[in-house]
């Protein structure tokens, strides 16, 4: 198991519950959405893989049976929390990050994406 | 066992109809199929042929591909002709030199146009409407010419006159009979007929023979009649009618009728027992059938008999239904009444333009035929009695009234199991019944097995009918529910949150959800409780549930940028204010464009300028136009009495009364007014949701009706109104639209499925039948009430404003959105030219 390079994107108090904000992490626009009914994050790229426009942070996310996901605010594509898998398309998919909350940041390994 | 060679001749919709039955009816791979299709294209839709006109696309109408043949193991010879056909040595000869030995042949060559031997018919400017490439040859004829003749005026002529008046020709319709399609109509439905489609702007001339096509000096031809009357035109389209394909039969010395067509038995057999003849070259006892139904029959029985199963071609229906130049038109059996003792039921409703006719047995017992002109609503009904043979009612004359039910009439049930509910696919009702039982769950599904109203598709209203009562038999629940997370109607969560008060999405969820929520329960609950409440959209308790325009009060485009739209009640706009709003573009470098509801577009603004545009905008009395929303968008107006000569109302004042009443009101979906200051009706009230018209004693309302993609014209639900009871009714209207339409359901589509329809309307609105007009209308004055302009509340948010920032973590602007120029304006740069700005700063 590599070591994964946590970077410190924001304060927790500055996520937006059962939606998403964008992050820039270098020259990374990254979407991260909070869930607080079981205190998740999620962080996926912002890029719209249907449309090429940086987005995904502004889309709806929701739940199909255990799966949670996020519609494009576009074109309403979905694509899975967890792992970026388009559910609309199978050949789409976003990229996506680990993130964690600690002590009340928000963290991203932005290293980790290719692993 | 060798493998049976199986030849087709000509890959129509009746050669390839067949093909597909061999697939169905069985293992098409035992045998070895060679098909040759003179044409270069394979089958298309003929039937469908104007829409080529419109769409220009060969694809859409097409049938069959090289692919699917291949998968079926069919070889495919196009644009090759078969030459000759020796019966004897069963081969035949193509164009191309192939010599191809058969076991059994199918010919299905179809018919030509019969084009009447007059001097002049071969000339440039003539042509005849049946191929694509014909298509093609009079679209490029019309491109340079003013006016078109199409001679014959039956049900294919005036098809083809469509094609002229979409090509924008004037367009002539000359018949040497003395009405319109003689076939199937008689002397009153004829006339009727031409006098609407006289109505369209076509001209009709009856009883002409066309004696010479002289070619003019100056181009075009002259039409020379033998009355001596004269007509000038650019272009001649021939459709007098079809001749069988039957000479390759005749050079085979198989037996052909007196006036042509290839004799067939009831198996599709011709003289020649392995040779089969299908569709319009094929003829059945002495009858050719020009229609695609019984050819389509006759393909189903020649896959049976080529495959040892039973079926007999017995005849076939030519009833039909069209919508000719958007004139409905129905013909049945005996539309003529030439029946020995047949008698006539007759209504002819000059007024609204219709003409039903039943023609019944000496007995009165059982329908023969009918003809509906103007109205054939009552088509697919009539057609099951007549086909099933079943009893007429007691009064027959009740089925000449118009009927507004949509279903296609609650007899679909009482139907025997026998019925046909497709006549093109002969699929009877209990073919839809047996799929329905084996596990088919909707219409679309029972199309996909049956092939029900995949062909003419006259009959999807009565389809659709048997499958819903098949599936309440079952006990099938049809599932109203808004989604997996809410087990209730849009109808049942609007008034759980009134009656329970219940402020906030997670409140909702909580008591009567489960899960995280979606896509589409999240947006119709921000709006179902914005119409209850009138709260602030983006309060923390909703920003989360708002969709993408909402969430930011403004109008995202395809490169995340957003568009601003400020309210411009009624249109009217002071020279300053056109200043201020040219100022902001030019200030925030935006794009800029007149709508349709007489306000001004501003376009290209990033998320985070939003803020700062609204405060310019703001100050300068602007307040937002919900552009964004689903909600009252826009109060159209014309100048009216004030300025215009012919105004009897103040419709500007009027308009700006109405659009400051219902500014912020949400809805199920978006709402479009107008007010008209005369009955010239400048502001166009009548394509509108709510529609108003100025009378010389008040005002008109006009409701429910839409524009865009599924225009519906406005019903008139009452006349002359003083202001006070105008704005009473509208109150009443919206409030029970918005408390009663499912998600996303524009009042013209809730109108629609509104049971009892404009009747009905009017003793809710009106007459107060339900005793909720003072409960609506204190709803509704509850929301006028709570108005806010959101984007005032939202820069008095220092909290909301942060929101708008690009990232949560940085200053930085957002890079992706890049304008490029073009007409002295910016729009977004495409995906190459991005690519080349980013690498040219680099």
């Amino acid at each position: 198991m590599s070591v994964q390079q946590w970077v410190q994107v924001c304060d927790q108090q500055q996520l937006l519950a059962n939606a998403g904000v964008t992050a820039l992490i270098g020259e990374q626009q990254v979407a991260v959405f909070y869930v607080p009914a079981n205190d998740q994050v999620f962080a996926v790229d912002n890029l719209d893989p249907v449309t090429g426009a940086q987005v995904m942070a502004r889309g709806l996310i929701g739940s199909q049976g255990e799966q949670m996901y996020v519609a494009s605010p576009l074109l309403k594509q979905r694509y899975c929390l967890h792992t970026g898998q388009g559910l609309d398309d199978d050949a789409q998919r976003l990229n996506n990050w680990p993130v964690r909350l600690n002590d009340g940041m928000v963290e991203v390994a932005l290293e980790a994406a290719s692993a | 066992m060798s493998v049976t060679r199986l030849a087709v001749v000509g890959n129509g919709m009746v050669g390839h109809h067949f093909l597909q039955q061999l697939v169905d009816q069985g293992d098409i791979h035992q045998y070895a199929i060679t098909v040759f299709s003179e044409e270069s294209l394979l089958a298309y839709d003929r039937v469908q042929l104007t829409k080529y006109m419109q769409s220009g696309s060969a694809e859409a109408l097409s049938l069959a591909s090289l692919e699917q043949y291949k998968s079926w193991g069919i070889e495919v010879k196009a644009g090759v002709a078969i030459e000759t056909l020796d019966t004897q040595a069963q081969m035949i000869t193509a164009s191309d030199g192939t010599q191809l030995e058969y076991d059994k042949l199918v010919l299905a060559t179809g018919s030509y146009p019969f084009v009447p031997p007059v001097p002049g018919h071969d000339g440039a400017a003539c042509h005849v409407y049946r191929t694509i490439p014909d298509l093609e040859g009079i679209k490029v004829a019309a491109s340079n010419a003013r006016s078109g003749v199409v001679i014959g005026g039956g049900l294919l002529g005036l098809e083809a006159a469509k094609a002229l008046v979409d090509l924008g020709l004037d367009t002539h319709v000359v018949e040497f009979a003395d009405r319109l399609m003689i076939q199937q109509l008689d002397a009153e439905g004829g006339e009727l007929l031409g006098s609407k489609i006289r109505d369209l702007g076509v001209k009709v001339h009856t009883q002409k023979n066309t004696q010479a096509i002289v070619p003019l000096e100056h181009g075009g031809v002259q039409l020379q009649f033998a009355d001596g009357e004269l007509l000038e035109t650019d272009v001649v389209v021939f459709s007098a009618g079809i001749r069988p394909r039957d000479q390759l039969a005749r050079q085979a010395q198989l037996d052909v009728g007196e006036r042509g067509g290839i004799v067939i038995n009831d198996q599709c057999q011709t003289s020649q027992p392995n040779v089969y003849a299908i569709g319009e070259c094929a003829l059945w006892q002495q009858r050719i059938f020009g229609l695609v139904a019984p050819g389509y029959q006759m393909a189903k029985t020649v896959a049976a008999h080529i495959n040892g199963l039973e079926g007999s071609f017995l005849g076939a229906d030519m009833s039909t239904k069209l919508k000719l130049l958007g004139v409905d038109v129905a013909s049945i059996g005996d539309a003529q009444g030439n029946t020995p003792g047949a008698k006539t039921y007759r209504l002819f409703d000059e007024y609204h333009g219709h003409y039903h006719k039943l023609v019944v047995d000496e007995t009165g017992e059982f329908l023969l035929g009918a003809i509906l002109v103007g109205d054939a609503e009552r088509y697919t009904e009539l057609l099951q009695i007549y086909q099933n043979r079943m009893s007429l009612p007691e009064h027959p004359e009740m089925l000449l009234l118009s009927v507004d039910d949509e279903a296609g009439g609650g007899f679909a049930m009482e139907l025997p199991a026998s019925a046909s509910i497709c006549s093109c696919h002969n699929v009877s009702k209990g073919d839809v019944v047996r799929a329905v039982q084996g596990g088919c769950c909707n219409v679309a599904e029972v199309k996909g097995q049956t092939c029900a109203a995949t062909g003419c598709g006259g009959c999807m209203p009565a389809l659709t009918k048997v499958v819903q009562d098949s599936l309440l038999e079952l006990g099938v629940e049809v599932s109203n529910d808004l989604c997996e997370h809410f087990a209730y109607t849009r109808q049942e969560l609007y008034d759980l949150v009134r009656v329970e008060e219940l402020k906030s999405y997670n409140e909702v969820l909580e008591r009567h959800g489960q899960g995280l929520g979606c896509e589409i329960c999240k947006p119709a609950l921000a709006s179902i409780l914005a119409s209850c409440w009138n709260d602030y959209v983006l309060a923390n308790d909703h920003v989360a549930q708002q969709d993408s325009n909402d969430r930011y009060l403004a109008n995202i485009q395809k490169d995340g940028s957003y568009s601003v739209v400020p309210r411009v009640p009624a249109g009217e706009i002071t020279p300053r204010q056109l200043i201020v709003l040219g100022q902001v573009a030019e200030d925030f470098s935006l794009y800029c464009k007149i709508t349709g509801g007489q306000r001004v577009d501003l376009l290209g603004a990033r998320q985070d300028q939003l803020p700062a545009i609204w405060q310019q905008l703001i100050e300068a009395g602007f307040e937002t136009g919900h552009a964004y929303g689903k909600s009252v968008r826009t109060v159209k107006s014309c100048v009216g009495s004030t300025w215009c000569r012919f105004g009897v109302g103040d419709s500007v004042k009027l308009a700006i009364d109405i659009e400051n009443r219902y500014k912020g009101v949400r809805s199920p979906h978006k709402l479009k007014f107008a007010v008209s200051g005369c009955t010239r009706e400048c502001a166009e009230a009548q394509s509108k949701d709510i529609g108003v018209i100025a009378t010389d004693k008040g005002w008109n309302l006009y409701v429910c009706g839409n524009g865009g993609m599924r225009p519906r014209h406005a019903d008139l639900l009452a006349t002359d109104l003083d202001q006070q009871t105008l704005i009473t009714y509208i109150d009443r209207l919206l409030m029970f639209y918005i408390k009663t339409a499912d998600r996303l359901q524009r009042t013209s589509t809730w109108f629609e499925q509104l049971d009892g329809g404009l009747d009905y309307l009017r003793q809710v609105v009106i007459d107060d039948k339900l005793a909720i007009g003072a409960q609506l209308e204190q709803q509704m004055q509850a929301l006028v009430d709570a108005y806010q302009c959101e984007w005032k509340t939202t820069l008095e948010d220092p909290h909301a404003v942060t929101r708008f920032q690009s990232f949560v973590n940085s200053p930085a602007t957002d890079a992706s959105i890049v304008m490029v120029n073009e007409r002295d304006q910016v729009r977004p740069a495409t995906a190459n030219e991005r690519i080349e700005l980013v690498s040219a700063s680099i």
